[in-house]
């Protein structure tokens, strides 16, 4: 095609999928994508990106190319620090390329970089992370439904991290903080079976595999964590004062709060808790103390009678 | 010619005086210390969305200081439809905070649905010409207020454009009644990497619609060079801050910093250089230290695009 014809839309069609090509720049102007705007050969090239004194036009195109996972790679790395220690830098950017491969961005915002990247790890991780990064989990190679049983710990770490990031930017109370803890207690022995209670938007409940959130702390103090044994855990997320907190949870508790989170009655989440408890009677004497703290937390935007 | 005093240029936008960037690093210090910089400029795309504490400092800011916006995903240079859900975000957040301007680049981010998160050349010529004013005009009038673009540093040219960058944004600017934010670095990397006059550039460009300027570090490997926010302000592009701001005769100044950030203090003092190169008495009496091209760093990646890290107990 004559180059005076090719209009900006084409131009703009071939750059992207020549600079955003995983093996670089020549191959990206071989590939077919690139190819089906127009066809160039990485040698005519000079018909579309002109050379300067000092580079060719490969070479210039090379800037774009490098810079395009360079700046996202180092984003996710942000996102997630503590996946990118477990995981080593080369298991991280394996990953992060395939990621991005796939879910290339389509937001006007950085923000939104991550959205797919649990569910693609969770998806993938029997094609990545060949091996983890310490020695003796090497060593162990526990497995799990024929994929190596740390690969579940890379992506509970990533699910961590991901609430983390949605609970921090994401919509809170600041504004309007929630104080239940004196409603709470004033309820009538009579209305706690029926009643409901509202979440604040910020809260999110994880039950995980492994016990990553002990891990992430270790790593956030500057300690180098070694992969644990796995170990049921359950965690609350909410954020007071623009800060994320974390409450760690009893296997009872996560039940209590699931069933609550999914709109239960107060006399029916108690039952979902029971069910997961093999000591009923010290769940009945922990449930007015729990809900104080929760409330204060705070997990609960609202409270809702029966007749409401 | 248009008459306009110094501290009055374009579009009755004040001089603002010397700003810089509002960072996540120092968010703590800005709001401990409350320290007498004139003014800030933030990355759009890392507020309009925001419902946690990045937005909560914002409004302490805006409170106190006058807080300009610049964008990074307006992409007025695409082929793709502009995004309007975008547009309606970027006018809330203006108009919730009083920005005294919106700015943002001339170039493209993506196509076909994508967005790369670089800012891309676009070819220039008569034919993007049209298709960017256009746009400006739709943006602006969807934004009810003039828009502000900036030429952007760039690392390839077009066999398919016809035109030097600084006709093209002259036609641009006038045909669109919109700003320029004059980036004095970007001009000088891009001249680097496509062999032009700097001095030129700057001279061409139509002075009275400057509004602001940017100032920043950049990385020279040699062959070309990066711009990576990521250091101090080179004593060649400081020379050419100084024939731009009496070209325009005095506008907003802001100093960008994005990579290997320094303390508050540093940055502020970093941006008040600029008084010294205009001759403006500056409070400890020094003389300008002029800086050569920074070290080199093979793996720079041109204007760092950043998060804001969670803070989490």
């Amino acid at each position: 095609m004559n180059n005076a014809r090719r209009s900006t839309a084409e131009i703009q069609q071939w750059m992207q999928a020549v600079i955003t090509h995983h093996a670089g720049i020549e191959k990206g102007v071989e590939s077919d994508i690139a190819r089906d705007v127009f066809q160039v050969d990485p040698h005519q090239i000079e018909s579309v990106i002109l050379p300067s004194r000092r580079m060719s036009s490969i070479e210039r195109l090379e800037v774009y190319g490098n810079a395009y996972y360079a700046r996202l790679i180092h984003c996710l790395e942000d996102l997630f620090p503590a996946l990118r220690f477990a995981s080593g830098e080369e298991g991280f950017n394996q990953f992060a390329l395939g990621y991005l491969h796939r879910f290339p961005p389509t937001s006007y915002t950085l923000g939104k970089v991550a959205d797919n990247f649990v569910a693609f790890l969770d998806e993938t991780r029997h094609e990545h992370f060949a091996s983890p990064t310490d020695e003796a989990s090497k060593k162990r190679g526990d497995c799990l439904e024929g994929v190596p049983e740390w690969t579940q710990f890379i992506v509970d770490v990533a699910r961590l991290e991901f609430a983390i990031d949605e609970v921090f930017d994401g919509p809170g109370i600041e504004k309007q903080p929630p104080d239940l803890a004196e409603s709470l207690a004033s309820v009538p022995p009579t209305a706690w079976e029926s009643l409901r209670l509202l979440p604040v938007a910020c809260l999110r409940l994880l039950a995980f595999e492994f016990p990553v959130n002990d891990y992430y702390t270790a790593f956030r103090q500057g300690t180098t964590p070694t992969l644990p044994h796995a170990a049921p855990t359950f965690l609350a997320i909410t954020r007071r004062d623009y800060v994320v907190r974390r409450y760690p949870l009893s296997a009872a508790q996560y039940a209590l709060l699931s069933a609550i989170v999914a709109g239960a009655t107060l006399g029916e989440a108690i039952v979902a808790a029971a069910d997961s408890t093999s000591d009923a009677e010290q769940l009945s004497a922990s449930l007015a103390k729990w809900f104080s703290m929760w409330a204060r937390a705070p997990f609960f935007a609202a409270i809702k009678f029966a007749d409401e | 010619m248009l008459q306009r005093s110094v501290k009055q240029p374009l579009f009755g936008h004040a001089s603002l005086g010397y700003g810089v960037g509002l960072r996540s690093v120092h968010f703590s210090h800005i709001l401990e210390h409350w320290p007498a910089v004139d003014w800030f400029e933030i990355i759009s795309e890392n507020f309009i969305d925001s419902g946690g504490r990045p937005r909560y400092v914002l409004d302490q800011v805006a409170e106190r200081y006058p807080v300009v916006m610049h964008g990074v995903s307006l992409s007025i240079g695409s082929s793709d439809p502009l995004n309007f859900d975008y547009l309606r975000k970027l006018k809330q957040l203006a108009d919730d905070i009083g920005a005294r301007w919106v700015s943002d680049h001339l170039c493209w981010t993506g196509v076909l649905g994508r967005n790369t998160h670089d800012l891309l050349p676009i070819p220039l010529n008569e034919a993007s010409l049209a298709h960017v004013v256009e746009r400006i005009r739709v943006v602006q009038e969807t934004l009810e207020r003039r828009i502000v673009l900036e030429n952007p540093s760039s690392y390839v040219t077009f066999a398919a454009s016809t035109m030097p960058e600084w006709e093209f944004i002259t036609h641009m600017a006038e045909e669109a009644d919109c700003g320029l934010l004059l980036d004095v670095n970007n001009v000088y990397v891009s001249s680097v990497n496509h062999d032009f006059d700097a001095e030129q550039y700057i001279r061409s460009v139509p002075h009275e619609r400057v509004v602001q300027f940017h100032l920043a570090g950049h990385t020279d490997l040699g062959t070309h060079c990066i711009d990576t926010h990521d250091g101090h302000v080179v004593d060649k592009v400081w020379q050419l801050y100084r024939l731009a701001a009496g070209l325009t005769r005095g506008v907003s100044t802001l100093l960008e910093w994005d990579a290997r950030i320094p303390t508050f203090d540093e940055l502020h003092a970093e941006v008040l250089k600029a008084k010294r190169f205009l001759g403006e008495p500056v409070a400890d009496g020094s003389s300008a230290a002029l800086y050569p091209a920074d070290d080199q760093d093979p793996a720079a990646v041109p204007h760092p695009t950043h998060l804001v890290a969670p803070e989490v107990e």
